[in-house]
């Protein structure tokens, strides 16, 4: 599903997971429709063709204002060595972007997900964040046989700066900072978490792929829909 | 007149100038210079401190007016150093300050009262709000009033001195809100699977939040129902969305299970068995 459709494109017609895809010929202009079980989605293109690309993107579905956070939570915790640093692999879901490119330009038409969608706040009601809320299995070698339409791989490197063991349950990131990389089988992020003290830890993500050859995902942020704040995510409210 | 004669009357008036007379002046002029410095700094000083607090527009009042208040304050103090009585500006102007201050006391009242509410912070633009019974969301914090918009789409002024004193509360300053919801099932239906499915569908929910953890009990045992509560969290931006929808997905829920939402009505047992007709007669 993911990769560059060139133009002519009418029609255009992709069907995944319940998910169809279709893009004809509307008079002298082009028409995008997406149906799901849940929803329909109709655009008008005003353009006789144009090319279209579809690649995972970082976590902005639905609620955008929600959105801004990502919380992990391990199926199982994971202890960490004084002064040791490992890698863990988990899942994360994704969201699928469809970007209008043409007259070397380019811009978001559509998201959608396969993944459920749950919220989750991180802290206190006070000064805490709402996060997009998944549960991943530990992995300690990289998963196969994952679905890349709804479940990418984070490769999360965990930093122990302290001299004692710490136990850690979840993972907190500022999602607007993803750097989504993909190729045919799998869609991943790679991410590390310092954990500076039993409670406090800092999270950031990294650009690049988990394997050879992937490819960088175009970004919303890229075409200028989102203005991003800040790099690195500190978790105070535990881990 | 030649330079010679010009030179001569200069010197002869700087001759006539005394050290006495131009000490005064020169203290003056030092004192409104110090000044000019002073509300330099302390016009810095509140942009560096209350920039986080107030927006720009109002700053810059407020800077501009502690600057020339400054100056203004240095100036009367060095009239008296010039040899001019200010006694009769104090008199009148304390007479005039106690009249103007009867006549505005309200409007100082919110004046000073929007200065605080823009400091504190209680409110902002956009937040949900209930002060004074009125509820909606703020429109505008001005200096003398704060405007709301209520649920009707009504334009409501409230001047500031009444929303510094009130009770304010602020329904979206916090990230998450509870929602809660009652639904009465029938006696004869299974309470803890309707309690199981209830948990499914906020499980499924993705406005529900996950943590903190939702609760889900039975709440009364009423006349003609089982009346089970639902307290769920969820983010305050969707509090009104989710609170429409919850009642109504978790009907459809028991409903697919064949668990009945209970309609009033009323079972009429006798104690004796049913009289027969002979009885009757």
């Amino acid at each position: 599903m993911y990769g560059y459709y060139k133009s002519p494109l009418h029609p255009l017609r992709i069907s995944k997971e319940g998910v169809n895809l279709l893009i004809e010929k509307d008079g002298n202009n082009l028409r995008y429709k997406r149906t799901s079980s849940n929803e329909t989605v109709e655009k008008i293109l005003l353009t006789k063709d144009c090319g279209i690309i579809i690649n995972p993107i970082e976590v902005l579905k639905f609620q955008k204002q929600l959105a801004q956070y990502q919380l992990i939570e391990f199926e199982k915790s994971v202890f960490v060595e004084p002064r040791d640093t490992n890698n863990i692999y988990l899942t994360f879901p994704v969201d699928i972007g469809i970007f209008i490119s043409g007259r070397k330009n380019y811009d978001l038409l559509d998201t959608f997900t396969f993944a459920k969608q749950k919220y989750t706040l991180y802290g206190t009601p006070r000064d805490g964040v709402i996060c997009k809320y998944h549960k991943s299995p530990v992995f300690t070698s990289l998963p196969s046989n994952l679905n890349p339409l709804v479940d990418g791989v984070m490769k999360l490197k965990l930093i122990n700066t302290t001299d004692t063991w710490i136990e850690v349950t979840k993972s907190v990131f500022d999602s607007q900072e993803m750097k989504v990389y993909f190729n045919e089988n799998l869609v991943s992020i790679r991410a590390t978490m310092k954990i500076l003290s039993g409670k406090i830890a800092e999270t950031e993500f990294i650009s690049a792929g988990i394997k050879r050859g992937m490819k960088k995902s175009l970004e919303v942020l890229e075409s200028g829909r989102i203005v991003v704040s800040q790099k690195k995510f500190i978790m105070e409210e535990g881990l | 007149m030649n330079l010679e004669q010009i030179l001569t009357i200069l010197l002869n008036t700087f001759r006539n100038i005394k050290a006495e007379k131009i000490f005064p002046f020169i203290l003056a002029v030092g004192i409104i210079i110090s000044s000019i410095i002073i509300a330099k700094g302390t016009s810095m000083l509140l942009k560096k401190y209350l920039r986080d607090k107030f927006d720009i527009d109002r700053l810059g009042i407020l800077l501009k007016g502690s600057y020339y208040g400054i100056i203004a304050l240095a100036v009367i103090l060095s009239l008296p150093i010039l040899g001019i009585d200010t006694s009769g500006f104090l008199v009148a102007g304390g007479i005039t300050g106690i009249v103007i201050g009867f006549a505005s006391q309200n409007i100082v009242g919110n004046l000073v009262s929007g200065l605080f509410i823009m400091a504190e912070r209680p409110i902002r633009i956009g937040s949900q709000v209930e002060i004074d019974q009125i509820t909606g969301f703020v429109e505008d914090i001005g200096m003398m009033s704060t405007i709301l918009r209520n649920f009707d789409g009504l334009y409501v002024r409230i001047p500031n001195e009444k929303v510094f004193t009130n009770n304010i509360i602020n329904r979206g300053i916090n990230v998450a809100r509870i929602v809660e919801r009652t639904i009465g099932i029938r006696y004869s239906d299974d309470t803890s699977k309707a309690i199981d499915i209830i948990y499914g569908v906020i499980e499924d929910h993705p406005y529900i939040l996950k943590k903190p953890n939702s609760d889900v009990y039975v709440d009364e045992i009423k006349d003609g129902s089982v009346n089970i509560m639902m307290r769920v969290w969820t983010p305050s931006e969707l509090w009104y969305t989710t609170k429409r929808e919850l009642l109504l997905v978790v009907k459809n829920a028991l409903e697919r299970e064949g668990i009945q939402v209970s309609i009033p009505h009323r079972v009429i047992k006798y104690i004796n068995d049913k009289p027969s007709n002979k009885d009757s007669n």
